[in-house]
């Protein structure tokens, strides 16, 4: 009805006309754009850019959801190689912390002159009552009653039964046994008894007795054993002094000593089956008074 | 006020929708949400109001999507208003039939149209293709497209329309 009117139509055809102009003068390849265009172009691109980045995460969307199954397989492939990863960085530690201990040990046996059969824990007693561990070295291996069982680290225990593929261990800790020790650091060595004590608080801790009270020891002062027994060879270690004191007769000193050996943590040991030098021996007995073959 | 700001938001989606369709599908058949609205408020208010909304739709098409060339779509889409508009005046508004297939014409027309106005005015066949495989390959897919998308858009704005009471029923 309104381009019925010839006027309008003219409208029509103006408008038409003007815009096959603007196309005709738009289209062509110019160097530069008119400064109107130019404006068009400043307020029009924040437009353009939203509508692109919409679209690009419209796009990231749906190929997400395209990719969704893809995804959840790769999701579930890779949480199965962390894991995997996880369980082989765990073995490696181990192997890495084994090594460490076999190397510590190798060179320990390298720098002996007796004979070491290493030797493997297999249980330990945990109800701290026995203090004693098992190996996996029995008289098949060689392995006799009252040999002494020490690590790299320094005295471990004796061996108190024997069967024919495992060993029982006396642990230092235990005040059954009795090892004959000295003050290393010390000019003039004091001599002693190492034995396990019976109080609860100082359980994984040794006591060094009967030490005259004029004895030069002192808090710091590293204990090794002595030369004068036949289970124990001399100057392996035992420990470190953490106390000093007198008995309440004033007759005799005794020390407290840290055992340089992780009881709790042991996995190797050696087993010292080469027979120690005979020296002049002390007495050592148990403290249930039975004979027990002690170093001294 | 409400009805026009809810059309404002069809054809700010239909743009969006143009903008990211060929992003996220992997063919070619685009439909046009923009072209589709001109064509059916074209045909239900007469073409005037169809030749200026097909204007302004063609124009910020041109803006967003072509610029700095510009007028190609405003043409184009002034001249699918009017043409809508004019088939109107013959046709009851209440059927979607008539602007479905309406649409499925007009969408044919246009895409003609603008591949030979760049054709005239660029000297180059834009889409590296012979018209007649244009038409069967690109414009006819497209046009079964905005076809479809035609009925559920004609008989929402038709509902939009009927909500306001403005529209403009010419019931021959």
């Amino acid at each position: 009805m309104f381009f019925s009117k010839k006027k309008n139509k003219w409208i029509l055809a103006a408008v038409v006309i003007i815009l096959l102009l603007v196309i005709a003068y738009t289209g062509e390849k110019r160097e530069r754009l008119t400064f109107p265009e130019e404006i068009v172009m400043y307020l029009v691109a924040p437009a353009q850019d939203l509508f692109t980045s919409l679209g690009q995460n419209i796009q990231t969307f749906f190929a997400s959801i395209s990719q969704y199954r893809e995804i959840k397989e790769e999701n579930e492939r890779l949480r199965q190689k962390v894991s995997r990863v996880q369980e082989e960085m765990v073995d490696m530690e181990e192997i890495r912390q084994e090594n460490r201990r076999f190397r510590d040990m190798l060179d320990f046996k390298e720098k002996q002159e007796m004979e070491l059969l290493a030797a493997g824990v297999v249980a330990r007693d945990p109800t701290r009552w026995f203090d004693t561990l098992t190996l996996n070295r029995g008289y098949r291996h060689g392995v006799e009653v009252e040999m002494a069982v020490i690590t790299h680290r320094g005295v471990v225990g004796m061996v108190s039964s024997v069967s024919a593929n495992s060993s029982q261990v006396l642990l230092v800790t235990n005040p059954r046994l009795r090892i004959s020790a000295m003050s290393q650091d010390s000019r003039d060595p004091v001599l002693g008894f190492v034995e396990g004590r019976t109080d609860q608080r100082e359980h994984l801790r040794v006591k060094m007795d009967h030490m005259p009270p004029e004895a030069e020891i002192k808090p710091g002062d590293v204990i090794v054993t002595s030369n004068i027994g036949t289970i124990f060879p001399g100057g392996i270690y035992v420990g470190e002094v953490r106390e000093v004191d007198v008995d309440m007769f004033g007759l005799v000193k005794y020390a407290t000593i840290e055992p340089s050996v992780n009881f709790n943590r042991l996995e190797e040991v050696f087993i010292v089956t080469s027979p120690v030098q005979e020296e002049p021996r002390q007495e050592e007995h148990s403290a249930d008074g039975e004979d027990v073959p002690e170093e001294s | 006020m409400f009805v026009y700001f809810l059309l404002g938001l069809i054809f700010f989606c239909g743009f969006v929708v143009e903008a990211v369709f060929f992003m996220v599908v992997p063919w070619n058949y685009i439909p046009s949400i923009t072209l589709i609205l001109v064509i059916c408020l074209g045909f239900m208010f007469g073409e005037v109001r169809g030749a200026l909304i097909g204007l302004a739709v063609g124009f910020v098409a041109d803006v967003l999507f072509v610029s700095p060339e510009l007028g190609y779509f405003s043409l184009s889409k002034m001249l699918m208003g009017i043409g809508a508009g004019l088939s109107g005046k013959e046709i009851y508004h209440e059927k979607t039939i008539a602007p479905v297939m309406l649409v499925f014409a007009g969408t044919l027309i246009h895409e003609i149209f603008v591949y030979l106005l760049l054709f005239l005015f660029t000297g180059e066949n834009i889409l590296n293709l012979p018209l007649e495989f244009a038409i069967t390959g690109l414009f006819l897919p497209r046009a079964f497209i905005n076809a479809l998308l035609a009925i559920p858009l004609y008989s929402l704005v038709w509902w939009l329309m009927q909500k306001r009471g403005k529209s403009r029923l010419r019931v021959l």
